[in-house]
């Protein structure tokens, strides 16, 4: 192993264990930091202040990918052009929000004019999209698992909104709804997080040990 | 006369018989010779008439094979013209007629040699001949032959290769200097006579000599035929020797040796001379190598002189000057197609290599291309020496050009694989008949063989063009497009537009119409009511601190479900505090600010009643950095404003001097990350969640488990805390639509799902393999 890759990985295994005391020796017994917190803090600070630069250095990617296909008159050329025209518009309009009142005004209604409605338009586009698909269900897949898939559907709707002059239905809205959600859906789900967990904790634990070392940029 | 004592047995034999009658070794040739043939000739004494053929005839088998080979190996393209070949060609013709004395016995010591050794057909077969015109004498006796009889073929092609006579009819021979035919004949020419008896003095064994041999020694004038005593007449005067110095303690034959190893240090750069020192080393005996070569030479030399051959071929630079006879072969040319070579010819029909070129050397010996015509003189003279001492070559010391002459496979077979004793075959028929071992049975002509002919018309059974024909079924199926159905697409899009319309309907006339088809709903919350219990219970001035972590597509639902909790908190004039880790998340606090019934109503004004801290990098780093030190990570507002200092929250230090935390959330994982992050610091501040429908099932453990305080999920719990608090606002609006919408939307799944399936199983009814 090379000076730089021993040096590498002293850094992220000091800076995980620092970390990981923090947690357990963060805070004294009046509840105000530690050195061990502070040390914590201070490593925290420099992973939010670089993960707010990743953020710009992505933005910036953006607008560079997007130029180049303006400039090459690639296909969907027009579309970038409207992307980085938002882009612009709207970064200037942050910019000058706390110092313009007009300018503040005009970025918000950006958003609540644009960017929402879009966003829950998608949304609903998505509930006549799941209808229809459940509609073709059988079609293309009639055996047990579909049909099991679908009839779960349609008990948790029918048990989450009320029924039209009816109100909750009494059995339904109470009992097997949330049965379903809460036993069989969360049991799964549950399953799946402590495999994510367990996986999540391995990790660390191989980072920690320098057994993998996915610092080195390759 | 009396009896003979044969050598093998010891045995006395009748003197009349050959062979001995007790053992069947030969005795005639090895004893043949008379006293006074044993008896060395000296020089200047009258030589005996003695037909060469005799000899020839008592020569052991290789010598007369290397005489014939000899004689072959030149493969001169010959006319009638150039080359005349006598007419008594057959084996029992006197050869004597039409060729030079010493070539006469040839066809007949040829003819008699029934068991031709081995190499000797390797020989006649690799010759590299080229196809020459063949008169129709030679036609003849060559029928007469037959193909067994090769070694009368032998005599007639060493008569081929006879020096052609002068245009006057002489032979080559005839053009002798004129002094050879006289009493004072050059003693070149009178050593001819002793080399008779030097041929009869030789052991049985010894190959050494040949049919040159005689050519050296002197002929009596009436011996001679009628072209060689035309030859005495026109010859020129005999070429002068070059003195010969210091030879106190040499013999006369090896100081005559001294001007032409001269000379053959000159021709050859040096190493004729080293060759010759050494000689000179030997006491009077003339090597039988050397004596060879000079024999030969003067023969030669000879022909150059009277102009019987042409100059010397351009090839031979490097050996010397070749006889014409020899001009027209190319040592590098592979042998005719038509004889069975025993080595590998490349493709461009080369040897291989140097071995080749060895192999094809034996078409000239060495000794010819050593002859040089300046050199015929002193050559004479070294054959009277050479003749004198034939008793000391060794059966095994063969001269360099009867190895050469070596069967091909012999000389080529050093870079082959040396076959194994048992691969052996003992030959069952023809002249090798009982020989072992002699031709290559394996690896050599393997490659020679005519590879088998294969029909190229493909053998196929009824089977196999059955599975055949399947198969180009298949792949022709696969790569056929497919027709689209233009109908069923429309139909298709007919649907979505269909079901969206309904959908639409469904969801518009409840909302715009104001019509309420919902009764209100009689169920708890997911909570049971501590979330609100919990929010009626805070102090009104101590700051919140509210996360917006949601998506704006699900600020439908997260906007109605969290109004009522924050506009009671509103109601209490509780000062907020916005944050979330979504770049959308400050715009859309600033819009549920805003915009939101039971909340936009109170007129919070920011920076005054509620600070919006913005966004927090960092995901899961960023909410355990914020909770640590939330001062430090969260210095400003997102109008670049000092967050902690003036306003709603002076005097905050952490997160557990709110008086809650809520957080509003349409995702699990950042709900989970945030109880992992956060929680532990919160010290009493009570965390609330506020989320959508689809996180419940994930997020409610930590509700169960008392991390979280209170939990509220979705329109429905939204539409229970506004009927408890008896201010109906988006929950209570959109309680119809979202009544009437869903119950549309199960009776489209359900009708289209049984009629999807219906359809679906009567079209894999009518074809079973096509997908619906």
């Amino acid at each position: 192993m090379k000076i730089k890759g021993v040096f590498s990985t002293a850094i992220a295994i000091a800076v995980g264990l620092l970390v990981l005391v923090g947690y357990l020796f963060g805070y004294k017994a009046d509840g105000s930091l530690s050195l061990l917190g502070k040390l914590q803090s201070s490593l925290l600070y420099i992973a939010v202040a670089l993960a707010g630069f990743a953020v710009l250095v992505g933005i910036g990617n953006l607008l560079l990918v997007h130029m180049n296909k303006i400039r090459h008159k690639q296909k969907g050329a027009a579309y970038s052009f409207i992307l980085i025209v938002a882009l612009v518009t709207t970064l200037l309009l942050g910019l000058l929000a706390p110092y313009q009142p007009k300018a503040a005004s005009i970025f918000n209604d950006s958003f609540n004019v644009v960017q929402l409605p879009v966003e829950a338009s998608l949304m609903a586009l998505l509930a006549i999209t799941l209808t229809y698909a459940s509609i073709r269900l059988l079609r293309r897949h009639l055996n047990l698992l579909s049909v099991i898939f679908l009839i779960t559907a349609l008990l948790i709707l029918l048990g989450t909104a009320p029924w039209p002059f009816l109100g909750d239905v009494p059995f339904l809205s109470n009992i097997i709804r949330p049965f379903v959600a809460q036993i069989p859906a969360t049991a799964g789900a549950r399953g799946i997080l402590l495999g994510v967990a367990l996986g999540t904790l391995t990790t660390g634990l191989r980072i920690l040990f320098g057994a993998d070392r996915p610092y080195r940029g390759k | 006369m009396a009896d003979l004592r044969c050598q093998m047995c010891g045995k006395p034999n009748p003197p009349e018989l050959e062979e001995c009658q007790f053992c069947g070794a030969r005795i005639k040739p090895v004893l043949a010779s008379t006293p006074a043939d044993s008896r060395p000739i000296e020089a200047g004494e009258e030589p005996i008439s003695k037909d060469a053929s005799e000899f020839e005839k008592v020569k052991p088998a290789e010598e007369g094979s290397i005489s014939s080979a000899e004689n072959e190996s030149p493969a001169e393209p010959s006319s009638d013209e150039s080359l005349p070949l006598p007419s008594a060609a057959t084996p029992g013709s006197d050869s004597s007629k039409g060729v030079p004395d010493e070539l006469s016995g040839l066809g007949e010591a040829a003819s008699e040699d029934g068991e031709a050794p081995d190499w000797l057909a390797g020989l006649r077969s690799d010759k590299p001949v080229e196809p020459e015109p063949v008169s129709s004498v030679e036609e003849e006796a060559t029928a007469e032959l037959g193909d067994e009889d090769w070694i009368a073929r032998l005599g007639d092609e060493m008569k081929a290769v006879t020096p052609e006579p002068p245009a006057g009819g002489r032979s080559a021979v005839e053009a002798l200097p004129e002094s050879a035919s006289e009493g004072g004949l050059p003693d070149r020419l009178q050593s001819l006579q002793p080399s008779e008896s030097g041929v009869q003095e030789l052991p049985a064994a010894s190959p050494a000599i040949s049919a040159e041999r005689e050519t050296g020694g002197p002929v009596p004038a009436e011996n001679l035929p009628d072209w060689l005593n035309q030859l005495e007449e026109t010859a020129a005067e005999p070429e002068p020797i070059p003195p010969v110095g210091g030879a106190e303690s040499v013999p006369d034959w090896l100081s005559n040796l001294r001007p032409e190893s001269g000379t053959l240090a000159a021709l050859f750069g040096g190493e004729p001379q080293a060759e010759s020192s050494s000689s000179g080393e030997t006491p009077d005996q003339l090597s039988p190598l050397q004596a060879d070569v000079n024999a030969a030479e003067a023969v030669e030399k000879h022909k150059d002189d009277f102009g019987v051959v042409s100059e010397p071929a351009a090839q031979t630079q490097e050996t010397g000057p070749l006889p014409e006879w020899l001009a027209g072969i190319d040592r590098t040319a592979p042998p005719s197609g038509g004889t069975p070579a025993l080595i590998d010819i490349d493709d461009e029909g080369n040897p291989p290599g140097e071995k080749g070129e060895t192999a094809f050397s034996l078409e000239a010996p060495d000794w010819l291309f050593k002859l040089d015509p300046e050199q015929g003189a002193e050559k004479g003279t070294e054959k009277e020496e050479d003749q004198l001492v034939p008793g000391d070559l060794e059966s095994a010391e063969l001269p360099s050009w009867v190895q050469a002459m070596r069967p091909l496979e012999s000389v080529v077979a050093e870079a082959m694989t040396a076959p194994q004793e048992d691969a052996r075959v003992t030959e069952q028929s023809g002249p090798l008949a009982g020989l072992r071992g002699v031709l290559p049975s394996g690896p050599g002509l393997g490659p020679l063989r005519k590879p088998p002919a294969y029909s190229v018309k493909l053998r196929v059974s009824d089977g196999q063009q059955r599975y055949a024909a399947y198969l180009d079924r298949l792949v022709t199926g696969e790569t056929k497009p497919r027709a689209v159905g233009t109908k069923r697409l429309t139909s298709n899009r007919l649907w979505r537009w269909l079901i969206a319309l309904l959908l639409i309907l469904a969801v518009g006339v409840p909302l715009f119409r104001g019509v309420q088809v919902a009764p209100e709903t009689s169920s708890l919350s997911s909570d049971k009511g501590a979330a609100f219990t919990l929010i009626s219970g805070l102090p009104a001035d101590t700051p919140v601190l509210i996360v917006f972590d949601y998506d704006p597509a699900l600020s439908g639902e997260l906007e109605a479900t969290a109004a009522p909790f924050i506009g009671k908190l509103l109601r209490k004039g509780t000062p907020l505090a916005f944050i979330s880790t979504s770049p959308t998340g400050p715009a859309l606090a600033e819009r549920f600010m805003q915009t939101t019934p039971l909340v936009s109503s109170h007129q919070y004004r920011r920076g005054e009643q509620y600070v919006n801290l913005g966004y927090l990098a960092g995901g899961p780093a960023g909410m355990l950095y914020f909770a640590g030190d939330p001062t430090a990570a969260m210095p400003t507002t997102v109008d670049g404003k000092p967050a902690w200092e003036t306003g709603p929250l002076q005097g905050i230090q952490g997160l557990s001097n709110f008086a809650a935390f809520i957080l509003l959330t349409d995702n699990a994982d950042t709900g989970r990350n945030w109880i992992e992050q956060v929680g532990p610091r919160l010290g009493n501040t009570p965390m609330i969640m506020i989320i959508s429908t689809q996180a419940e099932p994930l997020v409610r453990p930590y509700f169960d488990s008392g991390q979280l305080k209170g939990l509220v999920s979705g329109l429905a719990d939204a539409k229970i805390y506004e009927q408890s608090d008896n201010r109906p606002g988006l929950a209570h609006l959109y309680w119809s639509s979202f009544s009437v919408g869903t119950l549309v939307a199960v009776l489209l799944i359900v009708i289209g799902a049984i009629w999807s399936a219906v359809t679906g199983w009567r079209a894999r009814r009518r074809n079973p393999g096509e997908e619906a």
